[in-house]
């Protein structure tokens, strides 16, 4: 291995270091408005849940033989269990911030918070 | 060597590679998810990519790459997971490929393997966004990118043994 191209690596890392944590700083941004869970299949919002302290409830999303048991509870929400063979989803931490997803690749299923006045709208959707 | 001879070598040798593929597959899939990320995966049938485009030709390296992810999908996965391996090995295969030919001189098999490991999640995240069609997904993409540095330097090291010990047998006339 040459030297520049241990240079080049090593910008390569940092610079994703550095874009990993933007995606988490913009995450964590405090938000003021009220925070709702949004279930999406292939892009089209299936439900819709408030996110508070409060919320305490679970929601089971089907699809022919794939499903998904959404939970919500102590202001987070998680998938409980999955259909999928590589829970990847299931094992995913739970998420409580705006723009935080949980994504389960084989059902095409997105979970994610969402906050109604968040001004960095990093949220799209692909028509 | 006669044509002949050297013919049943390089089928010999696809056929071993694309079962090493398969194998390593079949192996990373019993590793529990090491990283903090989800989806991230250490790449292991990239060892045998890697290998295949340094010994053979363009048309017998795509071979190894197509039927490995065909074989796997179709006894491991699904249609799902095979879109997913699709997109992000023919990518990277390609890629590859083009960078281990036009800098045959400058470049390290680490540096291909990082850059094989970076384009393998590129791929596959743009299929996913397009499959769920969110570009949320893609914030995910500088996190993979991270963990593809250290596992694509420890694929591109493997690759580099087994290549040293492979180019012994004559393949090429």
């Amino acid at each position: 291995m040459k030297k520049k191209e241990i240079i080049v690596i090593g910008i390569l890392f940092l610079v994703s270091l550095i874009g990993a944590l933007g995606v988490k700083t913009i995450q964590n941004k405090e938000t003021l408005g009220q925070k709702e869970v949004l279930i999406k299949h292939e892009g089209k919002i299936i439900k819709r849940i408030p996110l508070t302290e409060q919320t305490n409830t679970s929601y089971r999303f089907e699809n022919g033989e794939a499903y998904n048991v959404i939970e919500v509870s102590n202001g987070e929400v998680h998938i409980h269990e999955a259909s999928c063979r590589d829970q990847i989803c299931v094992n995913h931490p739970p998420i409580s911030k705006n723009g935080e997803v949980i994504v389960c690749l084989p059902n095409k299923l997105v979970v994610e918070v969402h906050s109604e006045t968040e001004a960095v709208e990093i949220d799209s959707i692909v028509e | 060597m006669r044509e002949s001879t050297l013919k049943t070598r390089q089928l010999v040798f696809i056929a071993v590679l694309v079962a090493q593929g398969m194998v390593l597959s079949y192996i990373e899939r019993l590793i529990p998810v090491p990283f903090i990320v989800p989806g991230a995966k250490i790449g292991l049938a990239n060892i045998v990519t890697l290998t295949a485009i340094c010994l053979l030709t363009f048309k017998q390296s795509g071979a190894v790459v197509l039927l490995r992810i065909l074989l796997t999908a179709s006894t491991f996965g699904s249609l799902s997971s095979f879109l997913y391996s699709f997109s992000g090995g023919v990518l990277s295969f390609f890629i590859m490929f083009v960078f281990s030919r036009v800098f045959k001189n400058d470049l390290s098999l680490m540096t291909i393997s990082i850059i094989g490991a970076i384009t393998h999640n590129l791929g596959q995240l743009l299929v996913a966004a397009f499959m769920i069609k969110s570009l949320l997904v893609l914030g995910y993409l500088p996190m993979l990118l991270v963990v593809a540095i250290p596992t694509g330097i420890f694929v591109g090291v493997v690759a580099k043994f087994l290549i040293t010990h492979l180019e012994r047998v004559q393949l090429q006339k």
